[in-house]
């Protein structure tokens, strides 16, 4: 199988100033990903070429033909903005996630138990959003990228404002999901959790990434 | 008492209609505009709306004053050539010889009368109540525009309703009338409303229903978490614009016609309401245009039995209910 996304010689940035420089890096399928950094280090920056919304600068970024379609792209935000007082059940955020896939609404709500029960939340469709605590939330959020089947899931810190048990659980929810065949790149600053779940870390320093293997 | 609000409709029926399409209209963005938490957004649209309205008074009041006193003040009547007779001419020569009839107005008019019928349905065309609509719903869809981009752009809305606000009395200040209608259009009357006005909001309201049928899940998805439904492969920024300029549109002309306490309150009010006890945003679309048109015909047949303003009794119903609604929703969660 071919790899999923190539960065071959690649320079990302705003305009025309450049935040990320000389890009070499291959996702293969199966991959468990995690970029490390700091904050303004360009972390979010490949994200965004990765999932369309940034043209580069120079240099190559293949994607899987499969990709394009973003059908199989899920993808996880760090949080959700929208006002708390809006009543949003758990259901209907996931259902949420589905628009645009052309599903019957009967296919949305089976889709919507099977990604709630991987996530281990089953039982709570019925929940509003924000009755959940701050973990569950991250799952939900994990359980709404799932629910569109993809073949990559990139989630954007998605254990930053979680204590240090929930954001445990997370990485080992998204470990699971990467041991049966889900590719998954992980943007995150803990090192430690990285290294237990990764098997390939990025650092992105000075503009720059540099790549290594891990054991896992 | 209902008797007499149902033989009132033929006298009022295009108030009471233009009313509850106007309600039905706005009240679906509204949700949009809860759940974006830009609330005082609709309120800074309805006032470059209602900017708009007096820019165009404005504008027409200017155009009749710049145009030549013969021009302005003398009909299109006198200026039409009479039809004329056989032997008419010779009439007209003998008559002017012996001093009984002056030379006619009509043959020594010093422009031609193109430029003249041009000039004269421009200048009514800048004084038409469709100009007015046209110009403020121009200014709403700007404003919304502007001020809906994205979350946090307080100053600016606030910058924008203060200019609307302002500039709208400035505008109207040397209009005839001017004032009159500026106090009008923030009180809110529906009295006068047209047959078009109603034909107008029936096809905004049918629009609004159609959108949040077609469109509704989407919309929503992009709202609440624009950056995951763009990764989803969703336009974003082309639903946020439709959103915006359906906004605009709405208020833009609905300020004409209802001014802008009832527009304001028909986009907020009943979304308010049915976020009280709505478990999911779903029932809430299902809800609002019940409560926006349920309560604006209740709200009329009240101003008709108690003779008040139906606008201002609609808004204070809706703000009623918002107020007991609220503490009701927080004592059945406990």
């Amino acid at each position: 199988m071919g790899a999923l996304i190539q960065a071959q010689d690649l320079t990302l940035g705003y305009g025309s100033t450049p935040v990320l420089q000389g890009v070499n890096l291959t996702v293969e399928p199966g991959q468990f990903w995690c970029w490390l950094g700091e904050n303004g280090a360009g972390k979010s920056t490949l994200v965004k070429a990765i999932i369309g919304q940034l043209k580069p600068i120079s240099g190559r970024l293949t994607r899987d033909p499969a990709l394009a379609s973003p059908r199989c792209l899920g993808f996880v935000p760090q949080r959700c903005e929208f006002s708390e007082s809006l009543p949003v059940s758990v259901r209907e955020f996931i259902d949420l996630g589905l628009a645009g896939l052309g599903l019957a609404r009967a296919q949305r709500g089976e889709r919507v138990r099977q990604a709630l029960a991987e996530v281990a939340l089953d039982g709570l469709e019925r929940r509003d959003f924000w009755s959940l605590s701050g973990g569950q939330r991250q799952r939900v959020l994990v359980a709404r990228a799932l629910a569109r089947k993809p073949r990559l899931l990139i989630a954007d810190e998605p254990a930053a404002n979680l204590d240090p048990e929930a954001a445990c659980s997370l990485l080992d929810l998204l470990k699971a999901r990467q041991l049966a065949s889900l590719t998954v790149i992980l943007v995150t600053h803990d090192v430690e959790g990285a290294r237990r779940v990764a098997t390939h870390l990025a650092r992105f320093e000075r503009g720059s990434v540099s790549v290594e293997a891990t054991p896992c | 008492m209902l008797s007499d609000f149902v033989a009132s409709w033929e006298i009022f029926y295009t108030s009471y209609l233009a009313g509850l399409f106007i309600a039905l209209a706005l009240s679906l963005p509204g949700i949009i505009v809860i759940a974006r938490d830009q609330i005082f957004i609709g309120a800074a649209t309805a006032q470059a709306s209602m900017l708009g309205v007096t820019l165009a008074m404005f504008i027409g009041g200017a155009a009749v004053a710049s145009l030549p006193q013969t021009w302005a003040t003398q009909p299109i009547v006198e200026r039409k050539a009479e039809p004329r007779l056989e032997g008419d001419d010779a009439l007209d020569a003998f008559m002017r010889e012996e001093g009984i009839r002056e030379e006619p107005k009509v043959h020594t008019h010093p422009r031609p009368l193109e430029a003249y019928y041009w000039h004269e349905r421009l200048r009514l065309a800048l004084n038409t109540d469709g100009f007015r609509s046209l110009l403020g719903a121009s200014m709403a869809v700007l404003a919304a525009l502007l001020t809906a981009r994205r979350r946090g752009q307080e100053a600016l809305t606030g910058w924008v309703f203060l200019v609307g606000a302002s500039g709208s009395v400035l505008a109207a200040s040397h209009s005839a009338h001017g004032l009159e209608e500026v106090h009008r259009l923030v009180s809110s009357s529906l009295i006068g409303a047209t047959d078009l006005d109603v034909a107008t909001f029936a096809a905004l309201a049918a629009g609004s229903v159609m959108a949040t049928l077609a469109l509704g899940r989407r919309l929503l998805f992009a709202t609440i978490d624009p950056w995951t439904a763009q990764a989803a492969g969703l336009r974003v920024g082309l639903l946020a614009a439709l959103i915006n300029v359906w906004l605009g549109l709405g208020l833009g002309l609905a300020i004409k016609t209802s001014g802008m306490l009832f527009s304001f309150g028909a986009l907020v009010l009943p979304a308010l309401i049915a976020r009280t006890f709505c478990r999911e945003v779903r029932q809430m679309a299902l809800w609002v245009p019940l409560i926006a048109a349920g309560g604006a015909l209740v709200a009329f047949f009240l101003a008709h039995a108690l003779n008040y303003p139906p606008g201002q009794v609609a808004v204070a119903l809706w703000c009623l209910l918002l107020a007991l609604a609220a503490p009701a929703s927080r004592l059945k969660a406990r």
